[in-house]
């Protein structure tokens, strides 16, 4: 029992970096990115790559971090120019976009990942530390610096932020930068443990949505605890259960809510 | 020279004109109101210059055109703007609303500390006030902020949108003392609309009637 929560907690890593993700480019853009997992999956193949080309694990992991963020501030500057609806459903154009060329760049062939955590139950701490510290590190940026400080008074108003000369749109490209950060954490941990193919961040969007919802979108806290909250769920569900249950373990999550609202979760504002 | 000129400026929204072509010309140091009812178009005015609201004709700060420039732009290159609402980041601390404010200028990180240390000259309060939520503060000491967060930016341009809105007649008449203290020790040329008359002669260099769509002495 005991050895599958933590069999959970380190599933629920990854749902946790990318709700963060999802939760990062809401709060300071306004929009859900549905391509959040698409753009985890290219990270993820990028690292792969990397150690491909000889680099080890931990030379990787940062350079791909610098990737993730280029290319998340590159597909806002792209993509995203509409506001409301409009900019819902571009996300899920470029969630179709960055998928077909992943598949024509890396076909769909399964390919294996190195897994640089030791196994068993203590090896779950590799992928927890991993996201407490990128956590930490965007915790930093946003609270501490310049440029968080433009992120703030955008998500605050942005019509009082363009009137101090803030140029919102690259504002918006940052937020999604950092967000993409955050999502090549998930993509990069995931990799070891399912084969890397195109559409491996599928069932982590999912997830990932559902927990970045129990924070109402705009609580980076309340949607890691969510995200291992699922991650525990579902592989308790699995384990005990039956093995098709876990699938099911977000939508229960969405369904119970609005009891996780009255419990006050959601309510706290980091 | 001139802080400010404004020719033949016409705005609306959609298929209703509220501005039919005003004429504006007020130079450093000058404070001049724009008085008028409700619904006369003082806000239209204001948005029009700083960029919220499209428009057409001559719009100069210190002498180089913005007109149809995007708001950041416009902020940029020297035009601040209080609007109605004030527009304080609520989540954001007093000292951070400020800071923000500095982005408006050209060398931003540059005499950061000088410039507050002079905006509590103008206004003490934000001192006392200065790691607090600024969603926390009075509607005065709100006005007081969004003022301050402006004056940050360095404007030679600053329009002010209602600033006695909300404000007891003692405040009202120590607010515009303060704001002619800021026109000259700051350089800037200071706009401001109001409705209260009374409040805006103490202080005024010149007053206008907007009235029609147009401007009148």
């Amino acid at each position: 029992m005991i050895g599958q929560v933590f069999h959970g907690l380190g599933t629920g890593a990854v749902y946790a970096a990318l709700a963060l993700a999802l939760v990062l480019v809401h709060r300071f853009t306004g929009v859900v990115n549905f391509a959040q997992g698409e753009l985890a999956m290219v990270s993820a193949y990028v690292a792969w790559q990397l150690v491909d080309a000889g680099l080890s694990y931990w030379a990787a992991l940062p350079l791909t971090m610098v990737v993730a963020f280029a290319a998340g501030a590159l597909a806002q500057r792209l993509v995203m120019r509409r506001d409301g609806d409009a900019a819902l459903i571009m996300t899920i154009g470029l969630y179709v976009l960055v998928h077909a060329l992943a598949a024509q760049i890396w076909t769909s062939a399964l390919r294996t990942f190195p897994n640089p955590f030791p196994g068993g139950p203590l090896g779950v701490a590799g992928p927890l530390g991993v996201v407490a510290v990128v956590l930490a590190l965007l915790y930093l940026v946003i609270r501490h610096s310049g440029a968080g400080l433009t992120l703030r008074a955008v998500a605050a108003d942005p019509r009082a932020a363009r009137l101090s000369g803030i140029r919102v749109g690259r504002v918006h490209a940052l937020g999604w930068g950092l967000a993409a950060v955050a999502g090549a954490v998930s993509g990069v941990l995931v990799a070891p443990v399912v084969f890397l193919e195109p559409g491996m961040m599928g069932g982590a969007l999912v997830a990932a949505l559902a927990a970045a919802a129990v924070g109402g979108f705009a609580n980076p806290v309340a949607a890691v605890a969510g995200g291992l909250l699922i991650g525990v769920a579902e592989t308790l569900a699995g384990t005990y259960l039956w093995a098709d249950l876990r699938v099911l373990v977000p939508l229960a999550v969405l369904l119970a809510l609005p009891a996780v609202r009255l419990g006050g979760l959601a309510g706290v504002r980091a | 020279m001139s802080g400010l000129e404004v020719g033949g400026l016409r705005a609306g929204y959609g298929a209703v004109r509220v501005l039919h072509g005003v004429d504006l010309v007020a130079g450093e140091r000058e404070v001049v109101v724009v008085l008028g009812p409700n619904g006369a178009g003082k806000t239209t005015l204001l948005r029009a210059l700083s960029g919220l609201v499209a428009a057409r004709g001559v719009v100069r700060v210190g002498g180089a055109p913005v007109l149809g420039l995007a708001p950041e732009e416009i902020a940029r290159r020297g035009l601040g703007h209080v609007t109605e609402e004030r527009g304080v980041f609520g989540p954001l601390t007093v000292e951070e609303n400020l800071r923000v404010g500095a982005f408006a200028r050209a060398w931003p990180r540059r005499g950061i500390d000088d410039d507050l240390a002079r905006v509590f000259t103008y206004f003490p309060v934000l001192q006392a006030h200065l790691r607090q939520p600024a969603g926390t503060l009075s509607g005065g000491e709100q006005g007081m902020l969004a003022i301050g967060r402006a004056l940050m930016g360095r404007p030679r341009v600053l329009l002010l949108d209602e600033p006695s809105r909300g404000l007891s007649p003692g405040l009202t008449d120590r607010l515009f003392q303060t704001l002619g203290v800021i026109a000259g020790r700051e350089g800037a040329t200071v706009v401001v609309a109001e409705q209260n008359a009374r409040a805006a002669a103490l202080v005024a260099d010149r007053v206008h009637t907007l009235d029609g769509g147009r401007l009148a002495a």
